[in-house]
């Protein structure tokens, strides 16, 4: 059984798993602080031709790079969006669509935006969300909508959004029930989807309705158990950061998770005010980058200008409305 | 109206294509008619709601805030399903104003109004409703550019005064009654006729709060509850929402609630920091959201947010409404009698614009924008220097084509005589440690040897500002670079623009810190070091 220094952690046990080569995955037999903090992590060696699903990149257009499909998948990602002073919400567009062109089960928990805001700009990025829906593909939750069911109407069984009902801040456990539910593979036999990603539209929103921090985290940790390590898929979250705003609770949950994503991406504004040509900045940072050769926490920052479908990115100060 | 077909019919070549999820859907090609998801309407909605317009960019429903002016600047106006908060100003004089513009615009359309409030009897408010313009009158009106009786009398020009004359003003002006967008007489009130000829609620809190009214069991403050209840019981009667079957209505919900968050709602957080029910008013906003996105309304919500004590809660307030408008008036703050300000009554800032059905959204360019409430109209002007006199850097607009900033920092020449602009440099194409010494320059002020180690060609002198040429490069590097930094430097009150930013700045902008006319063209980028305002 070879043993090689893990990037991080805890001198977790190795042993031979897939035929992809090695990974390190701890058995359910894991226990304590130990098994709960490392199970959390699990990484993969690969060959050096295969390529990272977000190959970094040295070039000038990243655009092509930056968001291409992956050629392999090891699955259990967790990727964190996070915007601050400007709105992160067209990568979560671009995620929900990225997905359902790579033929993935999707949960999405929208709950800043109703469902024809996002189909509408999801048929200008070309996916049809009603088809999706339809098909089996997209499993949506739209948090306005449910939220007048649950105040207005008594529920007769429990629903995701229960929580509204209670006056002290319970847990999110329906909504944990939900996302298993949608997610949980059909024992039909044939595999129609690829793997399973969870979005979920704006965590921010949780704490406004009353949930702690603490409650938002458990919840995605739940989550992240079952979907990254379970069923082998992946998750993306937005959470807005406060910024200058002193918000507590936001700031525990944007740390909490930031420590926990594999791949950041950060929308900021720029510094020197607003623009017409460039919208803000991206800054996009791995956590984990599985090859070992590569420099770990690598980090790179581009500007962009979103259009009406697409966004275009360019190194800072190379608008080409500047240059 | 043929502006309304025209902007419909694009509307529908560019917004429609939307299948809902309705099953009586047969084709895709639908025009968006408006917000509403969960309904059974089949077949294409034409849109034919008097008082609203489709959006040209994304074929959302619109109805008018009341002010033209404010409409341009929202992007077209208010959209069908979505909230417009105003922060109201310190001593709630000029929010009401908004509000009441709102719903006067409701009553000449003929639209149903909500009206909730805790402070005033919504009965009163209808009262004192402004009275619309008609076509004869408006221009009349107009030429009377009568002030405020507060201001004083001035009969000094300001020399900066005459530069925001050259800049446009934002409101349209009258020319017909149009449609869409009315404009409103603020000195008389409401014909009765038009008041009683339309329909409306109200909601008043004293009163309701005794009745026994099915409540719901939520962790909202009481009076937050029984409002939640009373909207949804009105949008549900009167089908607004299009799930009743007995009615089927046609027509836009205007909802106003005035002062949510105040302590008359019952709510604490202008009061204390960490309250009992913080949660309150934000599960509100996200349940009453959730009411609007799936029937025909619009709402306009007042807020004191200047007494709400925790940050967070603004910030989450801000998050959860559509769009977001703020309002500071001068009254009883320094800017009083400041000569710039003298011609108007405060400043609004649009801080939130939704992104509704698409990537980006409207925003305006200009982002400094005045108020004035003239004897009878509304105005809202753009161009004025807003930032506070009192601050140590002028803030920079991006790469607005706008001469705001140069008269922004005119204005600072105007009023602080003794700027000290120590020098301009112009880092030509990519001499990267060239770019490196000048900002050693600026922070050292030893300029015979930075000179002698960065090679510099040209130097003119004039008294303490100073100009520096330097040589041109074939790489681009140096200039990336020292764009990179821009953040940084701005700490150190060194601001650093592009080419097309330089360009917007024009001449006076560097005539107001005394350097040469004659500036080479040359370059991309120019670092200035800021004076230090008092």
């Amino acid at each position: 059984m070879a043993r090689r220094p893990g990037t991080g952690y805890l001198g977790v046990v190795v042993r031979r798993g897939s035929t992809r080569g090695l990974d390190w995955r701890l058995g359910p037999a894991e226990s304590g602080l130990l098994g709960h903090l490392a199970y959390s992590q699990r990484l993969t060696v690969r060959s050096r031709t295969e390529r990272n699903w977000l190959g970094p990149s040295p070039s000038w257009a990243p655009q092509a790079d930056l968001f291409s499909p992956r050629s392999s998948h090891s699955g259990g990602k967790l990727t964190l969006l996070c915007d601050a002073k400007t709105d992160g919400s067209f990568l979560v567009h671009h995620f929900l669509s990225f997905y359902l062109k790579a033929n993935c089960k999707v949960c999405f928990v929208a709950l800043i935006q109703s469902f024809s805001h996002y189909s509408i700009v999801g048929q200008k990025l070309g996916v049809s969300l009603t088809m999706a829906r339809e098909r089996g593909q997209l499993v949506f939750l739209e948090g306005l909508k449910s939220a007048v069911d649950v105040v207005f109407q008594a529920q007769k069984e429990p629903h995701p959004l229960q929580f509204l009902r209670e006056a002290n801040a319970g847990n999110l456990k329906p909504l944990f029930e939900f996302v298993r539910e949608a997610l949980k593979p059909i024992d039909s036999g044939e595999a129609r989807w690829t793997y399973p990603v969870l979005l979920v539209d704006d965590l921010s929103v949780l704490l406004s309705l009353g949930m702690g921090a603490v409650a938002v985290l458990d919840f995605i940790h739940y989550c992240r158990a079952t979907v990254c390590w379970e069923l082998k898929g992946n998750m993306v979250v937005l959470v807005h950061d406060s910024g200058d705003a002193e918000d507590e609770e936001n700031d525990i949950l944007l740390n909490g998770l930031s420590h926990q994503s594999h791949l950041i991406l950060r929308a900021e504004g720029l510094a020197t005010g607003f623009c017409r040509d460039v919208h803000g900045q991206l800054r996009i940072l791995w956590r984990r980058p599985s090859q070992p050769t590569v420099h770990r926490d690598q980090s790179f920052t581009y500007q962009y200008k979103i259009q009406d479908k697409s966004v275009s990115f360019f190194a800072k100060g190379m608008s080409p409305a500047v240059l | 109206m043929a502006a309304a077909a025209t902007c419909g019919s694009v509307a529908a070549s560019t917004g429609s294509a939307v299948a809902t999820a309705s099953k009586n859907n047969v084709t895709s090609f639908q025009r968006r008619g408006r917000r509403a998801s969960g309904t059974n309407d089949s077949g294409p909605r034409l849109v034919s709601i008097t008082g609203t317009r489709p959006s040209v960019r994304n074929g959302q429903l619109l109805v008018s805030t009341g002010l033209p002016a404010l409409d341009q600047l929202l992007g077209g106006g208010l959209a069908v399903g979505t909230v417009l908060l105003i922060e109201e100003d310190k001593y709630n004089i000029y929010s009401p104003l908004l509000f009441k513009y709102f719903l006067a615009e409701g009553i000449v359309n003929g639209h149903t109004l909500l009206v909730a409030s805790a402070k005033e009897d919504p009965a009163n408010i209808l009262q004192e409703l402004p009275a619309p313009l008609l076509d004869d009158k408006c221009k009349k009106e107009f030429d009377e550019d009568v002030y405020n009786h507060k201001t004083p009398e001035s009969n000094i020009k300001m020399k900066i005064a005459w530069r925001y004359q050259l800049l446009p003003k934002m409101e349209i002006g009258p020319v017909s009654s149009s449609r869409f967008g009315h404009y409103y007489d603020a000195s008389k009130r409401m014909p009765q006729e038009l008041i009683e000829a339309s329909n409306w609620h109200g909601f008043f809190l004293p009163e309701k709060i005794s009745s026994t009214l099915k409540v719901e069991p939520c962790s909202l403050t009481p009076g937050y509850t029984k409002l939640l209840q009373f909207i949804q019981n009105i949008i549900y009667e009167e089908g607004f929402d299009g799930s009743n079957p007995q009615k089927k209505q046609r027509n836009i919900l205007r909802i106003g609630i005035q002062n949510l968050g105040s302590p008359l709602w019952g709510d604490d957080i202008c009061c204390a920091e960490n309250g009992g029910n913080s949660h309150s008013l934000t599960k509100f906003l996200y349940v009453l959201r959730g009411l609007l996105r799936t029937s025909l309304s619009a709402c306009i919500i007042t807020m004191p947010t200047h007494l709400i004590q925790n940050k967070a809660i603004i910030a989450r307030v801000t998050t959860l409404s559509d769009i977001v408008v703020g309002l500071e008036s001068f009254i009883g703050s320094e800017r009083e009698t400041n000569p710039l300000y003298k011609d108007y009554h405060g400043l609004i800032h649009i801080r939130q614009i939704p992104r509704l059905n698409n990537l980006i959204c409207d925003e305006s360019d200009v982002k400094d924008l005045a108020f004035k409430l003239k004897r009878k109209l509304f105005t809202i002007e753009a161009g004025v220097q807003w930032h506070d006199l009192g601050s140590r850097q002028p803030r920079l607009l991006g790469s607005s084509n706008y001469p705001a900033s140069a008269s922004l920092v005119a204005g600072i020449t105007g009023a602080h005589h003794h700027t000290q602009l120590i020098f301009v440099f112009l880092v030509e194409t990519g001499f990267h440690h060239v770019g490196q010494a000048g900002l050693e320059l600026l922070t050292s002020g030893n300029s015979a040897s930075a000179s002698q180690s960065a090679g510099i060609t040209g130097m003119s002198y004039r008294a303490r500002p100073r100009a520096l040429y330097f040589k041109e490069n074939k790489s681009k590097v140096g200039a990336r670079q020292l764009l990179e930094t821009r953040e940084e430097h701005l700490s150190s009150r060194l601001l650093i623009l592009t080419q097309a930013e330089r360009l917007c700045m024009g001449r006076r902008f560097f005539t107001a810190f005394h350097i040469f006319n004659e500036l080479p063209c040359k370059g991309d980028c120019i670092c200035l070091q800021t004076c230090q305002t008092q």
